[in-house]
């Protein structure tokens, strides 16, 4: 365990510390800048979601909003707790994003969860774990592994998680495996574009509102008024 | 407004691909940090604080309850507010659920100065269902230097400041291990970025951690948050 010091030893190592952590800071403000710069690829196909209120397009998943972030939520056959339950990993993750999306649309920004497994599944499973996000239904269609692969190698393949990174590059199949991550989308000029996307853990600081912001293609904007509020304080 | 260049997914790849080792960089020096958080030389908290919660007195240390750790977070609520600073209410709503904090032995508590019957009727306005402590009638704010001696009427929440400290408890004593303020406050958000500011850290077993601390297999610790065993 770490020595005891005094308050004055203690607080000369935590402004070193300090240091180091602002510097963290500054490059995380860099990567938010640099995501912001990243080219967009416009969404040639129309995707259809099982939603509550019927059948969407990923455009009509904006909700009248210009920015779109998808979390990719484990939920199919492959997961453990299947059928009943999603994910215990993106479980934890949403128990944490429930709270932060009530921050989001105020902001301008749609957040809602994706997954393969059918709607009265999410529904069920949603009450039980008392979340409040949008979650809707991709079965029958491709869009995960469209937004887990991006060549047409990898769509043949199923490989090339996380932009093709060494690491579980044999035993992950996209085709059958279900993975988490987050996608970023813009609606501009009635055109649906992706814009970022996120696997692994890079999901790592995604929880909090400010972490999700700086991964929208408008970053976190001017601050508007009134925003944030409590969370029943919105109008 | 300039928006960026339209490309291929091909290109658009190959773009992400180059931030992605950025990111991964960004992802290792996070993990040094937390590595060097958890060296951090810690301070006996020599007083007997006294807090007050909804069921009467409660001394700082049954803030662990029971658990080894503990992460305070100094909540922004003024005695004489009704309702409590709303940057610190976005900080509690993306808290998570407190089963993932239990399960690595940490507990979660707020801490505010104003009294204990405010801070549970604003706690039920928000539907939260984290310990909420009052300093009221205790030097502890002050001493933690988030207080005004006196509340400052007219101020922002009378003048109160917001943080975030992590205490360490050994038997019966009790020990300071960490702060952060402001931006630092502002990067929290999922349970592991908190178990980073810790003294044990995860306790995952890839962590560079000193000689002899409990760690296991990462992505195994974790249940839904109602199948953990109690």
């Amino acid at each position: 365990m770490s020595p005891v010091g005094t308050r004055e030893e203690w607080l000369e190592a935590r402004t070193r510390l300090l240091a180091e952590e602002k510097e963290l800071t500054r490059r995380s403000d860099e990567l938010a800048r640099k995501r912001q710069e990243l080219p967009w690829v416009q969404v040639e196909q129309e995707y259809v979601f099982e939603t509550p209120v019927g059948p969407r397009t990923l455009t009509e998943l904006f909700d009248g909003r210009s920015q779109l972030l998808v979390y990719h939520f484990m939920f199919g056959a492959t997961v453990p707790g299947w059928p009943e339950a999603g994910c215990p990993g993106c479980s934890y993750t949403a128990d944490s994003l429930d709270g932060a999306a009530l921050h989001l649309p105020p902001h301008g920004v749609t957040f809602v969860a994706v997954s393969r497994a059918p709607l009265e599944q999410l529904e069920a499973y949603k009450r039980r774990m008392g979340w409040r996000f949008p979650w809707v239904s991709a079965e029958g269609s491709d869009f995960n592994l469209d937004f887990s692969v991006f060549t047409d190698e990898g769509r043949r393949t199923g490989k090339g998680f996380n932009f093709g990174t060494a690491k579980h590059t044999d035993e992950i199949d996209l085709r059958r495996d279900e993975l988490h991550g987050l996608s970023a989308f813009v609606l501009e000029g009635g055109v649906v574009y992706h814009t970022y996307s996120t696997y692994d853990r890079g999901t790592d600081a995604l929880n909090a509102t400010w972490a999700l912001l700086d991964r929208t293609a408008f970053g976190r904007g001017e601050d508007p008024e009134n925003w944030p509020l409590r969370h029943d304080e919105y109008t | 407004m300039d928006l960026p260049p339209v490309v291929s997914r091909s290109e658009w790849e190959g773009a992400r691909q180059e931030l992605l080792a950025k990111e991964k960089e960004a992802t290792r020096a996070r993990d040094a940090l937390a590595a060097e958080r958890r060296r951090l030389p810690r301070v006996r908290v020599e007083k007997d604080y006294v807090l007050q919660g909804p069921e009467g007195e409660v001394p700082l240390g049954e803030l662990f309850e029971g658990r080894r750790q503990l992460i305070l977070y100094h909540f922004m609520f003024g005695p004489n507010q009704d309702a409590g600073c709303d940057g610190c209410s976005m900080v509690v709503d993306q808290l998570g659920h407190l089963a993932h904090f239990h399960a690595r032995d940490t507990s979660f508590a707020l801490v505010s100065r104003a009294p204990v019957e405010k801070l549970e009727a604003y706690r039920e306005r928000m539907g939260w269902d984290v310990p909420w402590y009052s300093s009221f009638a205790s030097d502890f704010n002050v001493d933690f230097e988030v207080s005004p001696e006196e509340p400052r009427v007219g101020e922002y929440q009378d003048g109160e400041t917001f943080a975030l400290d992590v205490f360490l408890r050994d038997g019966d004593e009790i020990f300071q291990t960490y702060r952060t303020e402001s931006r630092g406050v502002e990067a929290l958000g999922s349970v592991w970025s908190y178990l980073d500011l810790t003294p044990l850290g995860r306790q995952e077993e890839w962590e560079d951690s000193p000689e002899g601390y409990p760690q296991g297999k990462p992505y195994q610790w974790w249940r839904r948050h109602d199948e953990y065993e109690t």
